[in-house]
């Protein structure tokens, strides 16, 4: 019990990337934000059930993953379809907005596109860099099922961009 | 099993550190893995990038911190139950149990006779005709009328040839009641009459 309650975590340094995990699951900004901060409080609140440093990053994903679920159990809410790409990037200054958000949203608009589970399971493994593994641990998953969707997720969107690229070079078409 | 399927264990990172050596050795020679493996690095990277660039509101995290009340000194997390409270807690409990033991003294109906009545006169009736408790071999009953109130109480010798008695029961002779008001206000309308 002692160990336990030594355990001291900056939470707040994660937000960045349980936002964008809560973005992923969510594909509504303002959802994510809620997300967010709800598991920033319920880190806080139930920080004594963390045994280590090293572990608060997917603990605090799993928390987000498991508010999505009671959203999406309660409210009988569904990820939209499409992220409103005008909310990318509000903090940046005009020309910051300018320059990156092109090629940031194409991307990520693309990535959303995804089905859930691929989505997810793809940014957990691209963006966050965990194993096949902890992200089977993380969405209580089989490990084959994840490499599934990982695979389908990849060649998806390589078709996607592929797609684009295509279309971007002759519009006319 | 042949390097060419090692492929997706290698860009998803399964494979072991000698599996890894032999499996960038055939990078080398093998032109369609190679490439295979570098558009889906590249693809990786975009897919970084492009996240990276999202960044959480600033006031998101204001307000778990408003919230949460972080401990002062220590790193006892705020909801653990500390020393202090538990200490609060008992001193609580004691206090109640100590008004509810009180509040029982207080309002228990009392056992044991008044030791004022120890100075008593024996054999004598009192002397409003009260019912007379029946007296025995091992009991005594003795009437008091040296008090405001008076009683018959019920003696039992202490022990065996012994001079003393104990009080065991004392009960009044005048039965303790509220005054009969209607009765008196009828009795003084008739007198009136």
């Amino acid at each position: 019990m002692t160990a336990r309650r030594d355990v001291q975590i900056d939470f707040e340094k994660y937000v960045n990337n349980v936002f964008r995990f809560a973005l992923s699951l969510s594909n509504d900004w303002h959802i994510a934000e809620d997300l967010t901060q709800e598991c920033l409080l319920r880190a806080h609140q139930r920080q004594h059930q963390l045994q280590s440093a090293e572990g608060a990053r997917p603990w605090m994903f799993r928390i987000v993953l498991n508010l999505w679920k009671d959203r999406l159990k309660k409210k009988r809410i569904k990820a939209t379809d499409a992220l409103d790409m005008n909310m990318f990037g509000r903090d940046w200054s005009p020309e910051e907005a300018l320059m990156q958000r092109e090629s940031c949203q194409q991307i990520v608009q693309l990535m959303q596109s995804l089905p859930d589970q691929q989505r997810s399971v793809l940014y957990l493994s691209s963006v966050e860099q965990f194993s096949i593994r902890e992200i089977a641990g993380l969405i209580k998953s089989s490990e084959n099922s994840v490499k599934a969707n990982l695979s389908i997720a990849r060649k998806t969107l390589r078709k996607k961009l592929v797609r684009q690229v295509k279309q971007q070079e002759s519009p006319i078409e | 099993m042949n390097d060419c399927q090692s492929l997706e264990n290698y860009l998803d990172g399964e494979l072991t550190p000698e599996e890894r050596i032999a499996f960038e050795l055939h990078l080398e020679s093998c032109w369609a893995c190679r490439t295979e493996t570098e558009v889906e690095q590249n693809l990786d990277q975009r897919i970084q990038s492009a996240w990276a660039e999202l960044k959480a509101p600033t006031d998101v995290s204001d307000v778990p911190a408003r919230c949460v009340k972080k401990p002062s000194t220590g790193t006892v997390p705020a909801n653990v139950a500390t020393p202090q409270s538990g200490v609060r807690w008992l001193a609580m409990a004691a206090a109640v149990s100590a008004l509810i033991l009180s509040a029982t003294w207080y309002f228990a109906p009392e056992k044991r006779p008044d030791e004022r009545f120890a100075t008593v006169k024996t054999g004598e009736k009192p002397s409003n005709g009260a019912p007379v408790p029946q007296a025995s071999a091992r009991r005594k009953v003795v009437f008091v009328e040296n008090e405001a109130r008076p009683r018959s109480l019920i003696l039992v010798p202490q022990t065996q040839g012994s001079e003393g008695f104990t009080i065991v029961k004392a009960y009044p002779t005048i039965p303790l009641t509220k005054p009969d008001l209607f009765n008196s206000r009828r009795t003084l309308d008739e007198q009136a009459n």
